[in-house]
């Protein structure tokens, strides 16, 4: 076992001098969602400041002296209205931006109206402007509602008449819950797709490097047993994507934390969900998933001849393993006695009901054998195909 | 001592690799029947075109393959079931420098050494001579990477001698290498001679088998095709060249 440490050590020196594993590893991990999330939230805050304080151009049809609605356009400070006599030119001039917005009632909404009909308001907006359009639909909305008053008043009816039935919501499930249900497929999915590329870098420098480098004779050539080289090996390219794993975990809630994404009260939810009981259960679903993506990496790069040939062939593979992770983020999808034994598939759902905080321990359980044989498998797979002497020397 | 006797190695042609030769034949013989011995002080010279099957042969010497049938064995040690053992009493060269590009020339040495369980005194020891021997000092700290390919192949050379081997084999050392790079390795050869060390290497540079060499054998088509020693060959010489006459054999095995 010493020679196993002796291995360890040499490789998990040589593989955080590597620029590009580090990149994979340690930066992008860290980085990549405090990035996302500040960047986006500062995009996202601009355009609506901008958007919000935008003075809109807004042409409406004329439909003669006191029009009720032109009335309410034309008080609104933040909207210059225009009016046109006909329609002909809505389309065109929205499309132009000649006007930001274009509407045209059926009639004129004047005070004394019909009240058995109903006026449509064609309005005229791009549609990759929603907050245009909204900006819009609230005034007409409003005044809408203004009118609907006055024909309950005029009937002597009060609003209650127009709503028989009114539905009261009533969650019963805590904010943790919720978190859980809506974002924590999400989450998983993440740090199993990082997880997957922290143990393929460093996999392909270890094993097809030793190819490429011209070393793979001289190490089978010192008396150590293949399998201590190999597990030597094998445990930093585990340890690669567990730290991968945690370090995108990590960066997520630092994200969400500096990006200011979330309300202050479900903030508090989110950071509270990182509990020591969280953490030892995250760890232990990951340990067998990243022994497994370690086992499944290396027999490939034991194979290959190049870097480019690893690469080619780990690539396609990263969609088989992200695809069960996918299936876990659909609505529906819950951990049960078959999704249990499902490998990643079984550990976005077991994350989902692990945030919510409703982890069946027996599904837990069956989830981890469930890992632990496709981990076992998969050391087996990479243990025969470092010791075949046709893929080894396969140059 | 190196001892092997019949030794033969087969391998299993893939679908592919069958239809590419064409003879039909589910396998093919690397090494068929080779037979020969490398003794302590002398300097054993394994000659044959490309793709003759010495390179194979050298590695089934180096434990890194599995002989299909016969017998190996390095100072009384079979590669085959006592493998750990003869690694350990043997160092194992390759024309490629073969060495880990972010290490430095120390921790390269110093993981080899590791691996063959050289105790730490005995490293500090051999460490410092073969340093001061080759003037690596000073490039010892720095990385592999940044060395020129004449300071890789003095590492490459510590990094085989550092366990102290009483078998050394080299497979083509000097292919690639420009003259003074080489020069070390034919320097390593015969101080290795000096020390009572097996030296068995390969090569199909007949200028270094005729300066080194004590005993020669060529290898066509993983057939033993002659053994002798080198003054042996010398008295059988029927031109004035050693690579003529080496192709002669070549094309006399070819023709029978």
């Amino acid at each position: 076992m010493r020679h196993l440490w002796i291995v360890f050590k040499k490789e998990m020196r040589y593989t955080l001098r590597d620029r590009r594993t580090l990149m994979v590893m340690v930066v992008i991990p860290t980085l990549v969602f405090p990035a996302i999330f500040m960047i986006t939230n500062a995009v996202q805050k601009s355009a609506m400041e901008g958007e919000v304080g935008r003075r809109l151009k807004v042409a409406y049809l004329d439909q003669g002296e006191d029009d009720r609605m032109l009335n309410l356009f034309q008080a609104d400070t933040s909207m210059k209205v225009i009016v046109f006599p006909d329609t002909s030119g809505f389309r065109a001039g929205v499309r132009a931006d000649s006007f930001d917005l274009a509407l045209a009632a059926g009639g004129k909404i004047g005070h004394q109206m019909d009240f058995s009909s109903s006026t449509d308001v064609r309005v005229w907006y791009d549609v990759t402007e929603e907050l245009v359009f909204e900006r819009g639909k609230l005034k007409i909305d409003l005044l809408s509602k203004v009118m609907m008053g006055e024909r309950l008043d005029s009937l002597k009816l009060s609003p209650s008449f127009v709503e028989p039935l009114k539905v009261v919501q009533v969650n019963t499930s805590s904010m943790q819950e919720t978190i859980g249900k809506m974002a924590g497929g999400f989450l998983p999915y993440i740090f199993i797709a990082f997880c997957y590329m922290g143990c393929m870098f460093p996999a392909i420098d270890l094993f097809t490097g030793e190819k490429e480098r011209g070393t793979i004779e001289t190490l089978l050539a010192t008396p150590v047993p293949r399998w201590q080289l190999l597990a030597g090996k094998m445990l930093v390219v585990i340890c690669s994507g567990f730290t991968t794993a945690i370090l995108a975990f990590l960066g997520l809630f630092v994200g969400m934390k500096l990006g200011d994404t979330l309300p202050a009260p479900m903030m508090e939810v989110v950071l509270g969900i990182l509990s020591p009981g969280f953490v030892v259960t995250f760890l232990l679903m990951l340990l067998p998933l990243v022994t497994a993506f370690a086992g499944l990496t290396i027999p490939a790069t034991v194979y290959a001849k190049s870097f480019k040939e690893a690469q080619s062939i780990l690539t396609p593979l990263n969609f088989v393993v992200i695809t069960p992770a996918i299936v876990g983020m659909m609505p529906g999808i819950e951990l049960n006695w078959v999704t249990a034994l499902i490998p990643v598939l079984n550990v976005v759902l077991a994350t989902k009901d692990l945030i919510a905080g409703t982890l069946d321990p027996l599904l837990f359980g069956l989830l981890m054998l469930s890992l632990l044989g496709v981990a076992v498998v998969a050391v087996l797979l990479s243990f025969k195909r470092f010791g075949s002497e046709r893929n080894i020397l396969r140059s | 001592m190196i001892e092997v006797q019949h030794l033969t190695k087969k391998f299993v042609l893939s679908k592919k690799e069958q239809k590419e030769r064409g003879s039909g034949a589910s396998e093919a013989f690397a090494v068929d029947d080779v037979s020969f011995k490398c003794e302590p002080g002398r300097v054993f010279a394994l000659l044959g075109p490309n793709g003759a099957g010495k390179t194979t042969t050298l590695r089934i010497i180096a434990s890194i393959l599995k002989p299909s049938s016969g017998i190996v064995k390095i100072q009384g040690h079979d590669v085959a079931t006592h493998s750990a053992q003869a690694r350990r009493c043997m160092g194992f060269l390759t024309g490629s420098t073969g060495l880990y590009d972010r290490l430095t020339a120390e921790e390269s040495i110093k993981y080899f050494a590791d691996l063959f369980d050289v105790p730490s005194n005995l490293y500090k020891e051999r460490r410092d001579k073969l340093f001061g021997m080759l003037g690596m000092e000073e490039f010892a700290g720095k990385r592999i990477g940044q060395l020129s390919t004449g300071m890789k192949q003095k590492v490459s050379i510590v990094r085989t001698m550092i366990h102290d081997p009483q078998v050394v084999v080299f497979d083509e050392p000097t292919s690639g290498l420009d003259v003074i790079t080489a020069e070390n390795i034919i320097q390593l050869v015969m101080d290795c001679k000096a020390q009572g060390k097996t030296v068995l290497f390969s090569s199909h540079i007949m200028s270094e088998v005729d300066l080194l060499a004590d005993d020669l054998a060529i290898i066509h088509r993983g057939k033993l095709i002659f053994h002798d020693t080198m003054d042996g060959f010398r008295s059988q010489m029927q031109s004035v060249s050693i690579t003529k006459d080496f192709i002669r054999l070549i094309r006399e095995a070819e023709a029978s």
